[in-house]
């Protein structure tokens, strides 16, 4: 979703290869690699790789698509894609259940198997820390056009006693769903488009500020756009609707008709209240919804057949030596 | 050489200052003595490092920092009573090897062979080092509090429990153990180093899988959940009993001799004096 941004670190000839950030996408050894070896003898970061190791093929940061082979070659991921406006809590939902998690909060029947993102975990997670010197603030606005991000964050759990399960949770910038709500074709948003194409179940993230705010009148409108826009590309997909920031009071009648409304778009609903803030600072904030959201998405999704994420297959002499699962 | 290729292997893990340096000297003594549950078979090719642990020890005094561009690893061939054997290898003897594996995602030859060579891993964890932060969720802010200056991105360190988990994934992927089905092959033992360091109102009436699960629950659910039950052990150790000084000598030590402190706290949480017994259950659960 994020690959267009990457070209400049971009070092490989073959497309779908980002070596030597990660591992060769075709199971070369990079000294080996046909590809690779006339790149190598130019570049600095081959350099730094020794001539005794191997890459993982992994970063730990959040993922682009080009990544998912990796996981895909051991299960087919389910895709959670979180879908709201800029600032309506995305981010600050998806640290929150990673910081649940590492306190020994569990989604119902399933135990942690691990993740291929901590990097990008850890660095929303250090947002909300209370640290040396520093209070918990909200994690920085996700990047339009920046770096690796946005992209996905994994996890993985187990299931009962042997089923095992990848989840790709979709951390992508509010301006692109506000954008897809007026366009949908728009030239900008393919990472939208890919994540309502492809996600298996959707968190749609309402924003309690904005809808109580002085602008609470374009704030409903623009909520209302998206809902119609997710609804009409949503194909019987299961819809949680979370109205973030929820300890902020909205009015009766703007709460009530947005609610109306969810129920007739979203035909598989289910609705949340979360906040990760208080009135006052002594007043706990509690697991329970946070978790009841995260066990309903990954117990829903199993009702729901999506559509299969494409990835492009390279091929070489020997397929096989694409597969590292 | 030739035994070598034939004996399992038991790989002991963890970053610097885990409290590997003072068990492998403890141990030394322990197999030299050859009164516990293991012993030490032939000579192996270097144990100087240890034996100046346990030299230091003598002396009542802690082994300091390990110099480690000295010694790259330390093997030591031991045998069971019941004749079986292993050798006990200390592939990182330093611990920094790991830690440069995680910062360059890189993962040497030699680091893989031995892996793959592997039957059993011991991975040492400190939790009296372990960082505990509050969150927003244990401690909110209180709505419209302001915003406090946020630290320099250089101040950004991952948690215990991610890097632990992180490091158990790439060592496994670079053994070429998959996780789908829960693991058997290697055989893994956490061992919770200077368990005395924890204090007493910590420890007391705990196992060590509790205390893991109470310190670090996502690493104790993440290994509960990609290991077989049978295949994981989890152990407390205090591989000198008490904390040691570097300049101020011990004068129990002195008079009693390192082989006299030190024990293991068992999975049931009952203690043993028996410092190889880390090993000798490894070596029970090994596939």
């Amino acid at each position: 979703m994020n690959d267009s941004n990457k070209d400049s670190n971009k070092k490989c000839p073959q497309e779908d290869c980002w070596a030597p950030e990660i591992a060769c996408n075709l199971g070369w050894d990079l000294d080996s690699c046909p590809h690779y070896k006339e790149v190598a003898a130019h570049s600095e970061d081959d350099k730094n790789t020794k001539e005794d190791s191997f890459l993982l093929p992994w970063l730990s940061n959040s993922l682009g698509l080009v990544d998912l082979q990796f996981i895909a070659g051991r299960s087919k991921p389910i895709i959670i894609g979180i879908i709201g406006g800029h600032n309506a809590g995305k981010t600050t939902l998806l640290t929150t259940i990673y910081l649940l998690l590492t306190q020994g909060q569990r989604a119902t029947n399933r135990q942690f198997g691990g993740s291929f993102t901590f990097g990008g975990w850890e660095h929303l997670a250090h947002a909300l820390r209370w640290m040396p010197h520093q209070a918990p603030h909200f994690p920085a606005h996700t990047p339009n056009n920046a770096g690796r991000l946005p992209g996905l964050l994994h996890l993985a759990f187990r299931m009962g006693h042997e089923e095992f399960e990848d989840v790709l949770l979709t951390d992508a910038p509010g301006e692109w769903f506000e954008r897809w709500s007026v366009d949908k074709e728009a030239s900008d948003i393919e990472g939208a488009r890919w994540i309502s194409k492809y996600a298996d179940v959707f968190m749609f993230l309402v924003d309690s500020e904005a809808l109580s705010g002085p602008d609470r009148g374009e704030a409903r409108t623009n909520t209302l756009n998206l809902a119609q826009r997710l609804s009409s590309e949503l194909m019987g997909r299961p819809v949680a609707v979370v109205w973030s920031k929820s300890d902020i009071p909205i009015r009766e009648v703007v709460q009530a008709a947005l609610m109306s409304k969810f129920s007739e778009l979203f035909p598989r609903q289910r609705e949340f209240r979360v906040s990760v803030e208080r009135e006052q600072s002594h007043q706990k904030i509690s697991a329970d919804e946070f978790i009841e959201l995260l066990s309903w998405i990954l117990e829903e999704h199993t009702k729901t057949t999506s559509e299969g994420i494409s990835l492009t297959v390279q091929k070489d002499d020997d397929p096989l030596l694409a597969f590292r699962g | 050489m030739i035994m070598r290729k034939l004996l399992k292997s038991l790989l002991v893990i963890g970053g610097p200052a885990a409290g590997k340096t003072h068990y492998g000297g403890q141990l030394l003594g322990r197999l030299n003595k050859g009164d516990n549950c293991l012993r030490m078979i032939d000579a192996p090719s270097n144990i100087s490092p240890f034996e100046e642990v346990l030299k230091r020890l003598g002396q009542g005094l802690t082994a300091g920092h390990t110099a480690t561009d000295i010694y790259d690893e330390v093997i030591l061939p031991i045998e069971r009573q019941k004749g079986e054997k292993v050798e006990l290898v200390f592939p990182d003897y330093g611990g920094e090897q790991v830690r440069t594996m995680m910062e360059r995602r890189q993962v040497s030859i030699a680091w893989r062979n031995r892996l793959r060579e592997s039957s059993g891993w011991l991975l040492f964890i400190r939790l009296d080092r372990i960082r505990a932060y509050e969150d927003l969720l244990s401690r909110p802010r209180g709505r419209g509090a302001p915003q406090m200056p946020v630290e320099s991105p250089e101040d950004f360190k991952w948690s215990d429990q991610a890097y632990y988990i992180e490091l158990l994934q790439l060592l496994l992927y670079a053994k070429g153990v998959g996780v789908v089905k829960r693991v058997k092959d290697p055989t893994l033992c956490v061992v919770l180093s200077c368990w005395d360091e924890l204090g007493g109102d910590v420890t007391h009436g705990v196992s060590p899988a509790q205390l893991l699960n109470l310190r670090m629950p996502l690493l104790g659910e993440f290994i509960s959940s990609i290991w077989t039950d049978s295949h994981v052990t989890v152990l407390g150790l205090s591989a000198l009993g008490k904390a040691l000084r570097e300049k101020e000598p011990d004068e129990d030590y002195m008079d009693y001799g390192p082989e006299n402190f030190g024990y293991v706290i068992l999975p049931d949480g009952s203690m043993s004096k028996d410092l190889t017994l880390p090993l000798a259950l490894t070596m029970e659960r090994l596939p």
